[in-house]
């Protein structure tokens, strides 16, 4: 019988959706979103995303389904990518301290990126009544934890396993 | 109508009590039928939709909405549903489906301490009940040994018998938290229906560390349970059955119950004794809707008391990052407490109440919180791991006084159903505004001792709920200051029975589930014993 890593059942799990506050989950095919979005306009997304993250191993098929309800509950997404795109490259400076800090007038491209931040971090996109569920187990602030946490819901070992003091999950 | 059943017993509201009623009763060999409002949703059904909300710390958001069993939401816009009349809101949450609301609780099934079943004799503050604990005492272990609780033996609650299950292991957490605010506070385990072994057909706890909104596997006790035991045991059960009004012989003996179902067709039932056990906002509600020429004010309600005495535990929260790394979110949510304000001579001063230290995984609210300040890229990860290993979440549960002015009434609007929906009328008086002064104290006692930065406590003057809804169907001997009486029998209706929260005249300080639980075993045998000839 083969035995999985709780990591590795966890990844398995963490697939993508998009959930509406109806409760309607709107299955996302990577065909569909590659369609929907240009390529070009996921090769700025991941490009930004990895400036923003300072991550290079961003998840493509993640990345893939946080574009898609970008475009779903931004119509002007693209436009406001690209704007916060050209400043990132004109004041690399900008990322160079440990918080977003623009000023007064780049506040725009300072809420575009605070938005796919909560996007990659979170796993939900948007706000209020246009929210929507992207991911869970595999957002950013999860996998950064995961050496020591689960995601509430999922198991993290046999009763009492929680005694010891916390150490790294076993591979 | 379309439906013609009879039963000798009719329950409405299948949440944990009035299951557990229903069940006792089936087992005698009475016919009882069970009318629930809302749906019946499978539990894996519940966990995918946990996972797939935009808003999981609104532990509502897996239990769907329904506009024909209305239930008050929040988040992420309120749908309004509880008229607040103020001063102080009263944001009450419960679950409108075949099980009720302890679908989404932490298990806490605690005894009051006895005293507080004597406050106005030992205090001079409060209301004094109509039984005692020792009456109750036998029925707690019976809801114990249902649930499968086990906790800390000495926790002021005397016991005939041990628990009947062993202590769920303490999280590294708790352990910290108990060793470094000891001798001055004294943390316990909780009182919880967790098993820490298979228990009942149900598995161990294996730190899902989501008891709230929705244990994924059934280790802890729920409404849900209790709900599909009734079914299996015999009880006729009707989901998607909306009470609307109770009708009346000229003796006040209740005869029937009518119902729409969700097409809003209407319904009959008729039956010899019935049940009320929709919840401590939902029964009142009722009682209200079955106004009729002999009874004009509402059923059972005679001398205005009905609604009337709503309680619950105001709360006040504070948190903080100790100076050690903790990892709440391995364990159970809510395992620990500290409980040595909850009873004493200060009680004729200030309220009485307990402190409950929260293991719940603070990833999720922390990143939100460095969102908001702006953290990115690096820093922001490490920040993440820094503040969810430190993060200590701290509430409290204070008894507050049952004030007759605190109530529930109808309200002008309409549900979906043309249903008058609830109006809530409640205040936070001197008593506990003073008992909160002492948590704060000690709130930040706890953070000293803690070695805590950041501390963050909740706006001043403003109270949660902890969803612990009692008085509004109080028992009493009195029938002009109370509703039922010292069985839950409505004053004035002798087929008439009331379980849940809502019969209980005071709070305390501790989860009111399983007093809840006791005291509907206890009206069932007292169903029995009356109706044993008929």
């Amino acid at each position: 019988m083969t035995q999985f890593s709780r990591r590795r059942v966890l990844k398995v799990a963490g697939a993508f959706a998009l959930t509406g506050v109806a409760g309607q989950t709107l299955f996302l095919s990577s065909a569909r979103a590659s369609s929907e979005a240009t390529q070009n306009t996921l090769d700025r997304f991941m490009g930004v995303s990895s400036a923003l993250t300072a991550r290079e191993d961003l998840d493509g098929d993640l990345a893939r389904a946080l574009l898609h309800a970008h475009l779903l509950t931004d119509q002007d997404f693209p436009e406001a990518l690209s704007r916060l795109e050209a400043l990132l490259k004109a004041q690399p400076a900008l990322l160079s301290s440990s918080r977003l800090a623009f000023a007064e007038d780049q506040s725009a491209q300072e809420a575009t990126a605070r938005a796919m931040l909560s996007g990659w971090y979170t796993g939900v996109v948007g706000e209020g009544d246009q929210a929507l569920y992207v991911s869970f187990v595999n957002t950013l602030a999860n996998v950064a934890v995961s050496d020591v946490l689960v995601p509430p819901s999922f198991s993290y070992g046999p009763c009492g396993s929680w005694q010891a003091p916390p150490r790294p999950l076993q591979e | 109508m379309n439906k013609d059943i009879s039963a000798d017993v009719v329950v409405i509201g299948a949440g944990v009590c009035g299951s557990l009623l229903a069940t006792r009763l089936a087992r005698t060999g009475r016919s009882v039928l069970l009318l629930e409002s809302g749906p019946k949703i499978r539990r894996s059904d519940l966990v995918r939709r946990y996972r797939e909300s935009a808003f999981k710390s609104d532990f509502m958001s897996p239990y769907p909405y329904s506009p024909q069993a209305p239930q008050p939401r929040y988040t992420p816009t309120p749908n309004d549903y509880l008229d607040q009349a103020g001063p102080h809101p009263f944001k009450a949450q419960y679950i409108r489906i075949f099980g009720g609301t302890t679908w989404h609780w932490a298990a806490q099934l605690w005894r009051n301490v006895p005293n507080d079943f004597r406050t106005q004799s030992l205090y001079g503050v409060g209301r004094d009940w109509p039984i005692s604990y020792d009456d109750l005492e036998d029925y707690y272990y019976q809801a114990e040994v249902i649930a499968g609780v086990g906790g800390e033996p000495d926790n002021g609650s005397p016991r005939k018998q041990p628990f009947p299950m062993e202590r769920v292991p303490a999280s590294w957490l708790q352990q910290r938290v108990t060793e470094r605010l000891a001798p001055e506070f004294r943390v316990i385990d909780d009182a919880t229906g967790r098993n820490s072994r298979s228990y009942d057909g149900r598995p161990a706890c294996c730190g899902n560390n989501n008891c709230m909104p929705i244990c994924p596997i059934d280790a802890q006790y729920h409404g849900g349970i209790a709900a599909q035991q009734a079914e299996d045991s015999g009880v006729e059960v009707i989901t998607e059955a909306v009470v609307y009004q109770l009708e009346h012989d000229r003796d006040g003996r209740i005869t029937a119950a009518n119902y729409y179902d969700w097409d809003k067709n209407r319904h009959r039932v008729t039956g010899r004794t019935f049940v009320l056990a929709a919840n401590a906002i939902e029964t009142p509600r009722l009682l209200l809707m079955s106004a009729s020429e002999q009874f004009p004010e509402g059923l059972a309600n005679r001398h205005d008391m009905v609604g009337r005495h709503l309680c619950d535990h105001p709360a006040i929260g504070v948190t903080f990052d100790a100076d050690e790394p903790l990892w709440p979110g391995r364990g159970p949510v809510s395992p620990c407490s500290i409980g040595q304000f909850r009873d004493g001579e200060f009680r004729s001063e200030h309220a009485p109440f307990r402190i409950d230290i929260s293991n719940g995984s603070k990833v999720a609210s922390v990143t939100k919180e460095l969102l908001k300040e702006g953290y990115f890229g690096r820093e922001l990860e490490e920040q993440v791991r820094f503040r969810s290993a430190r993060r200590l979440s701290i509430k409290n549960a204070l008894e507050q006084l049952p004030d007759p002015e605190n109530r529930v009434t109808l309200s002008d609007k309409r549900d979906d159903m043309g249903l008058p929906t609830p109006r809530l009328h409640w205040s936070v008086g001197a008593y506990e505004q003073k008992g909160t002064e002492q948590v704060r104290q000690y709130y930040d006692r706890i953070a000293e001792k803690l070695g805590a930065t950041n501390v963050q406590h909740s706006k001043p003057g403003a109270f949660s709920n902890r969803q612990h809804i009692t008085g509004t169907l109080s028992m009493g001997h009195d029938p002009a200051t109370s509703v039922t009486d010292a069985w839950g029998r409505a004053h004035g209706h002798d087929n008439l029975f009331m379980v849940g929260t809502g019969v209980m005249p005071t709070v305390g300080t501790c989860n009111v589930t399983l007093t809840a639980m006791a005291l509907a075993l206890r009206t069932a045998d007292r169903i029995v014993e009356e109706t044993r000839h008929d």
